[in-house]
């Protein structure tokens, strides 16, 4: 084996250690999941829905930053992709329902992403008052970072896995994500003679699980185009996706039945891709934006083939 | 070696993403049901009455107990268990035996839970017993062990028959500081 594989996969074992020490165990209930105990399956609806949009968004950024792909011949690759969907200022508030009678029958008041909750006087007995939970995410851009590796190539395909967990954050309020994808891409460029650009056909499929509550899951297929020059690579392409999130959990709302067990679909169905990439021997530095019903950013490194 | 420090501390961001972006204070509208039933025994005198008292710390999750910030108090409800076809008269209910509702009428009409919420004519509330349910509140923000007492009473128009009960609830919230230590 080459003195260069040597040192890729003595890197690839590193990151795999690493991963696993980040793993956490910690199983207690987080205030995410204490704070969305108060909701009922219709009243949460609203206010975790731009987490189902967001998260939906980001799991499926950043899977590809070149099309091309070879025919034959084992190669590995690892990278590390950061990504960020934009909160955007109506995900922020939404419109609430009162409880059953209360007069009005809605009221604006903060999402997960918002600031303060809103607190609502009855109108026709100015003493009776309801409120919505203040947001817990404080954020512009809504992060998630994963590593992925790439093996290839066979008959001009390879195989994409990426796998995460990432600890309960912000002490405890915040409960463990665990996220892995999968994808299988197929290079179309290998039957277009001369073809100017690299060309690629993908299928990704992805699960997402937010502490005991949340569960995701996305589709994803698209169409990826590459060019190189020099060591410069401009890359893009076209996606459909769908991602649905699942939320299981036992109220304490006294208005509705405790057992919450909702789906909410993703905001994003359609992705147009622009990215830019330089490759250096065996490091790749690459960034792109993504743009949808979610506008998201991906950026990372890549090691290997 | 410099590739696998980078590595390494760019694992270590994975492994803390998002940390600084959960606020810091947030407060969380938490439910705090307050409910009492008073069973009626079968064949014994038409007037029924009953108590029950409630810690308020035994109605939400424990690690909120030293942070609530705000109570507060949006309806108040009043309904019967049990097929029964006589009516309710001169039915009251009560907070720390402060009367905060009259209430009447036919037993089916109650089976449908009345309230304030819904303008019910079925029942009439009354200010001592609402100004002792917010002191009652505004006293749980200080002192996690406050108890309240829920009682009710009335008649009914014939003897009850097997499996009947009154019960009152009142719906409530408490702001807690989630993000206090």
């Amino acid at each position: 084996m080459k003195p260069s594989h040597n040192r890729m996969l003595r890197t690839v074992a590193l990151c795999v250690i690493v991963c696993a020490f980040a793993i956490s165990l910690a199983s207690a209930q987080t205030e995410l999941e204490k704070a969305l105990q108060q909701y009922n399956a219709e009243t949460v609806t609203g206010y975790i829905q731009p987490v189902a949009d967001l998260f939906g968004a980001d799991m499926h950024a950043g899977y590809y930053h070149n099309a091309w792909i070879a025919e034959s011949g084992f190669g590995l690759g690892f990278d590390i992709i950061v990504m960020g969907s934009v909160v955007q200022d109506a995900q922020k508030s939404y419109i609430a329902n009162t409880p059953p009678g209360f007069t009005p029958t809605t009221f604006k008041t903060a999402t997960i992403f918002g600031a303060k909750g809103t607190s609502i006087l009855n109108s026709i007995f100015p003493g009776l008052e309801y409120k919505g939970s203040d947001g817990i995410v404080n954020t512009s851009i809504f992060p998630l970072a994963v590593p992925q590796l790439r093996i290839g190539s066979l008959y001009g395909s390879d195989l994409t896995l990426r796998f995460i967990s990432i600890p309960a954050i912000g002490d405890n309020k915040f409960p463990v994500i665990t996220l892995w994808g999968v994808g299988v891409r197929h290079s179309i460029s290998q039957y277009i003679h001369e073809c100017p650009l690299d060309l690629a056909a993908g299928v990704y499929f992805n699960s997402f699980t937010v502490g005991d509550l949340m569960d995701f899951k996305g589709f994803a297929v698209n169409a990826q185009a590459s060019k190189s020059i020099k060591i410069l690579i401009l890359y893009g392409g076209i996606a459909y996706e769908s991602s649905k999130m699942n939320l299981t959990y036992k109220s304490t709302d006294p208005t509705a039945p405790a057992g919450v067990d909702i789906t909410l679909t993703g905001a994003n169905n359609f992705r147009f891709t622009v990215g830019v990439g330089l490759s250096l021997g065996i490091l790749k530095i690459f960034a792109d934006a993504n743009f949808g019903s979610v506008t998201n950013y991906s950026a990372g490194i890549g090691f290997g083939r | 070696m410099k590739t696998k420090i980078l590595l390494v501390f760019l694992l270590g961001i994975l492994a803390t993403t998002g940390s600084t972006c959960i606020n810091d204070g947030f407060l969380v509208a938490v439910n705090l049901p307050m409910d009492m039933c008073v069973a009626i025994n079968a064949g014994s005198s038409p007037a029924f009455s009953g108590a029950e008292t409630l810690r308020l710390a035994d109605q939400i999750d424990a690690s909120y107990l030293d942070k609530i910030k705000n109570a507060r108090f949006y309806d108040l409800k009043v309904y019967v268990t049990g097929s029964h076809t006589d009516t309710i008269y001169n039915g009251k209910c009560y907070v720390n035996q402060k009367k905060i509702l009259d209430f009447g009428g036919a037993w089916v009409d109650f089976t449908t839970p009345q309230s304030l919420l819904s303008n019910s004519k079925l029942i009439t509330r009354d200010t001592t017993g609402l100004k002792e349910l917010v002191s009652v509140l505004n006293q749980f923000k200080t002192q996690p062990n406050t108890v309240v007492v829920l009682s009710g009473e009335g008649v009914l128009g014939k003897r009850a028959t097997t499996g009947l009960s009154v019960c009152f609830e009142i719906l409530a919230q408490v702001d807690a500081d989630a993000g206090a230590k």
